[in-house]
């Protein structure tokens, strides 16, 4: 049953590959620019007509900051959640919103917003803005087409077709170049650890989510493509019966117990593995991995580079 | 009082009770995630053990899982297994309360925040072969304790009821300064599973020489405890009745209690917070074989260890590769059959 499920994943990204990349571009191209009032039917199944492009933006999560400043519209946000720290200039946005466990609707009418943009944030508390008289869009892309579709569907919206096709239109043609230089090349087992604090039972990335998908199209085998979901936690026994060739790892750089390639080695048990022995440990930004916005692209292309360096020249 | 001295009865059910966690020793170390030949197993242990030199069948990964994963985890959830079900021991004996575990006196509070703090802050440093969480979370647990027993004594007594409910505010303020915490570092709840994870419970031995330390502790702790039996028995009786039998009752709950958290944060440090062993074992020994502490101790020690050695084999093998935290087959396996054997035994139930 796992297998042929894993099967089926691998021809739809397959497929997904080959169509896509020549569709949508073409498809926003087709569209720009923008004709206003401008409707979007967005994640939450919920159709807002835009009369304008918003000027008195609020982002929610830190890969649509990310997309708002990359399709030149950042100093329309007046206010981001606390995490949105890249670019550089969204770290000087003020006020930074708390969202965790809710974000505040009194807040968010205080700040007077034309839109406000949402990745994850609770059914309930898009009703409540919504309620308020705020145009809420949630986005939440599950893989990179959906990302891309995100960036191209912001653009629009915010009366940057432009730009936003400049992006998307090189995401797709990078990703088109990855999966075309991988091909059929042997794909190493990979492991990636998302979280070690507990060494002896990491989190790592499953077959789905931008995780999982990511080792796909780079051109890798995830050791843990049978788990049921984005990410799951395992135990080290099945890691090292698994044995990797390439262990990727995410939490290099999160600010609660970051690994190091020394400490992965050193854990007991793994210093059999082929990953090890063939020091092929690889700490790497995270954000670059799971964050839905214009650097995946980024995150793809170096994770290929590491599963196959013959294939791809040294990385600058 | 006379003393009971080993009967021939203890004798045997202290071996039946070793014979059982041996063989769940076995059991567990012979099973996980990972298929491994029983054949093989055998011959790689001959070979580490005795120096025997059968030829290697097995994949190099397949003695490591054994000997560094594996073996080691299976120990530490004896150890943890042990501890618990003591500290329970000595807290329902102490605080003569059917529903004292462990945790009673603040520690899953104290522990979860110590934890929690070892989670979310960037520390990275290591103690005798443990890292931030255990440490902080093992430190947690001993302040939290001592906390309640400062606020609970007052005129040089520590009265049981204020005990237990100082114990059961301080948790609570602590538990919910954990959600505060969480609140304030959250990012796209990722923190939250990593933490209730953890809350929930789990097995991990990283290291050999942490073993080594928790042996220590835990050992000098339950013979400890034994060797406070009598004043147990004493004080189930209520502490007028045993400071008249001679006992000097305030430097005995203040012994028990240090005790206590000893084994109680030496299973913090190497399990989390594991519910239930502590209160089902203690429970379940003392239904078949009677409240007297100097058998009950060592013997509810050897079902806890028992127990939670094969609920830990369950926690790695039941959904491979996910694990599953160990307090949530506690509660499902141990759960029912400590019901079952409650209603089995008609007679009236006492500490």
């Amino acid at each position: 049953m796992l297998k042929i499920s894993r099967r089926t994943l691998f021809a739809a990204f397959a497929t997904l590959a080959m169509v896509l990349p020549q569709a949508t571009p073409q498809a926003w191209a087709a569209q720009q620019p923008t004709q206003f009032p401008f409707a979007i039917t967005d994640d939450s199944g919920t159709t807002t007509t835009f009369a304008a492009p918003p000027q008195r933006i609020v982002s929610l999560s830190p890969g649509l900051t990310e997309i708002t400043f990359a399709v030149g519209a950042g100093d329309r946000l007046v206010a981001v959640d606390t995490y949105s720290d890249y670019p550089p200039e969204a770290k000087n946005v003020q006020p930074r919103l708390n969202t965790y466990p809710h974000p505040s609707v009194e807040t968010l009418i205080s700040l007077k917003p034309d839109l406000v943009l949402s990745l994850a944030d609770p059914d309930e508390d898009i009703a409540a803005m919504r309620r308020q008289g705020i145009p809420v869009i949630k986005l939440l892309p599950r893989d990179f087409d959906a990302a891309v579709g995100a960036i191209g569907t912001l653009g629009r919206l915010f009366g940057a077709s432009e730009a936003a096709d400049a992006i998307t239109t090189d995401m797709l043609a990078r990703r088109d170049a990855v999966v075309a230089a991988v091909g059929d090349a042997p794909r190493p087992r990979v492991y990636e650890e998302l979280d070690a604090s507990d060494p002896d039972k990491p989190f790592v990335a499953g077959p789905n989510g931008f995780y999982g998908q990511l080792i796909d199209v780079a051109g890798g085998a995830n050791v843990f493509g049978d788990l049921p979901g984005d990410v799951g936690q395992v135990g080290a026994e099945i890691i090292v019966a698994r044995d990797p060739e390439v262990i990727i790892l995410t939490d290099a750089d999160l600010p609660f117990n970051p690994q190091t390639p020394e400490m992965v080695a050193a854990r007991p048990g793994w210093a059999v593995l082929t990953a090890v022995q063939n020091g092929a440990i690889y700490p790497v930004s995270g954000s670059l991995f799971s964050t839905p916005g214009p650097r995946l692209v980024d995150g793809l292309e170096a994770l290929a580079a590491l599963l196959h360096p013959d294939l791809f020249p040294v990385p600058q | 009082m006379t003393r009971p001295g080993v009967r021939p009865a203890a004798a045997l059910v202290i071996a039946v009770l070793i014979a059982l966690l041996a063989a769940a020793l076995l059991f567990a170390a012979a099973f996980g995630a990972v298929q491994l030949r029983p054949d093989d197993l055998l011959r790689m242990t001959l070979n580490h053990v005795l120096g025997t030199r059968f030829e290697a069948t097995w994949r190099p990964q397949d003695e490591a899982i054994f000997f560094a994963i594996r073996l080691p985890r299976v120990a530490g959830a004896a150890i943890v297994g042990a501890a618990l079900a003591s500290a329970g021991v000595l807290f329902q004996g102490l605080l003569r309360n059917p529903l004292a575990d462990p945790y009673a006196l603040g520690v899953s509070g104290g522990a979860a925040l110590g934890g929690a703090l070892g989670f979310l802050l960037s520390l990275s440093f290591s103690f005798l072969g443990f890292s931030p969480v255990p440490i902080l979370a093992f430190g947690g647990a001993l302040l939290a304790m001592s906390v309640v027993y400062g606020l609970a004594r007052s005129g040089g007594r520590a009265p049981v009821v204020t005990l237990l409910l100082a114990g059961f505010a301080v948790s609570a303020m602590m538990g919910y300064a954990v959600s505060f915490l969480l609140i304030l570092n959250d990012r796209l709840q990722l923190n939250l599973p990593r933490v209730y994870g953890w809350l929930l419970g789990g097995i991990s031995v990283t290291q050999w020489g942490q073993l080594g330390v928790a042996v220590v502790m835990v050992g000098v702790s339950i013979v400890g405890g034994w060797l406070l039996r009598h004043s147990l028995d004493a004080l189930s009786l209520g502490e007028e009745s045993a400071q008249q039998l001679g006992i000097a009752v305030e430097q005995d709950k203040r012994l028990v209690i240090v005790l206590g958290s000893i084994l109680t944060g030496a299973a913090v440090a190497l399990g989390g917070l594991i519910g239930f062993v502590g209160l089902f074992a203690p429970h379940v020994t003392r239904v078949v074989i009677g409240p007297r502490h100097s058998l009950l101790l060592p013997a509810a020690a050897l079902v806890g260890a028992a127990f939670l050695v094969l609920a830990d084999l369950l926690a790695r093998s039941l959904l491979p590769p996910t694990e599953i935290p160990v307090g949530i087959l506690t509660a499902f396996v141990g759960g029912p059959f400590f019901l079952w054997l409650l209603r089995r035994e008609r007679r009236e139930y006492r500490l």
